[in-house]
């Protein structure tokens, strides 16, 4: 069954500078537009519901973690939101601008996007593949240089040492925060993540899911998190929306997820 | 072996000319079905409905004994006739198979998961082609270009038939001399043509193959 729409919570001023902010009459009041909005949301192959509906509301610098097994939506739900897909019904938007309705490559632009392989380019160095969306946006060899340089510092990897070197000879985590740090290399306000830790070992794992925390809330991001583990959701989402069978069956914060009696979090939590 | 060697010394000038016609045939083949069997090739994997005519064409084209399809070329209007063009038709024709199978073969051997990130992070069609699928493919593509590229220095020595010149000339006039030296002449020189090529471009894949870096 799907959840209505969670109230809207006030958040501070300083979240994500691609926010759509409107004052009031007052100017005393900031009331902040969700950046992504799920309405009605479906999504069908041949007739095949396998997404839907989904009513959801990500506001700006919040993180939810989606959390569901495999095949229960999670991410067909997430790359509904950078327009790798378009919904049968419904809609999605994005900072106020509707997906179906939008230039996608723009819209795809301004959001970070983290997949489980990473999705590094083998051909090209970590230097290259950190500033590659900065290159599709036509900056300038000096600002790329300079970005890709904070960047790599950023996620904890000296440049110097491995900016020329290629995404094979790093190890699975340096690849992970390489990819993070392409993410996040052009700003964007939204980040999308697809099980980004999955294929690291579990030592590894929670050091980064660590680093990832620390990022996120320093940089105030908006980010969907997708996971099967239910330790890195609670860990890392201020709310969880639990998936199952292509449609929300929880949605709420760590907290609440803790000492929820619906079945869907029960047969997580307490397996 | 003697003859062979003194045959060539006393010939060079000719020898040299065969080759050079012979290696001009190949080189313009090659090119003009790179340039059309690539585009075919990615028109291919963005066209599914494509694939079969396109692959199935070359494919057919691929079983007509070199002979024939010489035949058949002459009295075409406007593309046949006696002479070098239509041997390059020809030669062309035989080229395209390999390059346009190696192309669709080397870019839809590119990991799903590499393109959904490629397009995630707001590429456009042509950039996720020029950015990812041609350097991604460039290994097994340039494997398609060698192999027509052997096929072609192989198949032209039969255009010699037609008028079209190249090293076919010797071995033509050997066999209706029965001149085993004469036959030399125009089949060693096809032969280390041929590995030249193969070796060349054999190079030049490794040197591109982000594998072994």
């Amino acid at each position: 069954m799907s959840l209505p729409c969670t109230s809207r919570s006030p958040l501070p001023v300083h979240c994500s500078s691609s926010s759509l902010f409107r004052s009031s009459p007052s100017a005393t009041t900031v009331i902040v537009v969700s950046e992504i909005v799920f309405q009605e949301t479906c999504y069908s192959i041949d007739g095949k519901r396998l997404v839907g509906p989904l009513n959801l509301q990500v506001e700006a610098g919040e993180t939810i973690a989606f959390l569901g097994a495999s095949g229960s939506g999670k991410t067909t739900t997430l790359r509904l939101v950078n327009g790798l897909l378009i919904p049968s019904a419904g809609s999605v938007s994005v900072a106020g601008k509707r997906t179906d309705s939008t230039d996608l490559v723009t819209l795809r632009r301004s959001i970070g996007y983290v997949i489980q392989e990473v999705g590094l380019l083998p051909h090209m160095t970590i230097a290259q593949n950190t500033s590659l969306v900065l290159r599709l946006l036509g900056r300038s060899p000096a600002e790329m240089e300079e970005r890709t340089l904070e960047m790599l510092s950023l996620v904890h990897l000296e440049a110097d040492d491995l900016g020329q070197r290629y995404p094979h000879q790093l190890s699975g985590g340096q690849r992970q925060r390489v990819g993070v740090a392409r993410a996040l290399a052009a700003n964007p306000s939204i980040l999308l993540c697809d099980e980004p830790f999955g294929s690291v070992d579990a030592a590894t794992r929670r050091l980064l899911q660590r680093e990832f925390f620390d990022l996120t809330r320093t940089l105030k991001k908006t980010v969907i998190f997708v996971t099967h583990d239910v330790r890195e959701a609670t860990y890392l989402g201020d709310r969880i929306a639990v998936f199952e069978g292509g449609e929300i069956g929880f949605l709420g914060t760590s907290e609440e997820f803790e000492t929820s009696e619906t079945p869907c979090v029960t047969s997580l939590r307490d397996p | 072996m003697t003859e062979f060697f003194s045959f060539l010394a006393n010939n060079w000038s000719e020898v040299s000319l065969k080759i050079r016609e012979h290696f001009a045939l190949v080189l313009i083949s090659i090119t003009i079905a790179t340039s059309i069997g690539v585009p075919l090739g990615i028109a291919a994997t963005k066209w599914p409905r494509l694939r079969t005519p396109v692959i199935g064409a070359a494919n057919i084209v691929q079983t007509i004994p070199s002979l024939a399809m010489f035949g058949f070329l002459i009295p075409m209007p406007f593309i046949g006739g006696i002479g070098p063009r239509t041997a390059i038709i020809a030669l062309v024709l035989y080229a395209l198979l390999p390059i346009v199978r190696n192309t669709y073969a080397g870019i839809e051997t590119i990991p799903d998961a590499l393109k959904e990130a490629a397009l995630g992070m707001g590429m456009t069609g042509r950039q996720l082609l020029w950015f990812v699928e041609l350097p991604l493919a460039l290994p097994i593509l340039l494997a398609g270009i060698r192999v027509a590229a052997v096929t072609c220095v192989g198949v032209a020595t039969i255009a010699s038939l037609i008028g079209a010149g190249g090293l076919g000339d010797f071995i033509f006039r050997g066999v209706s001399t029965l001149d085993s030296t004469v036959i030399l002449a125009g089949a060693v020189p096809a032969a280390g043509m041929a590995l030249l090529l193969d070796g060349g471009l054999h190079l030049l894949e490794k040197k591109l193959d982000w594998k072994d870096r």
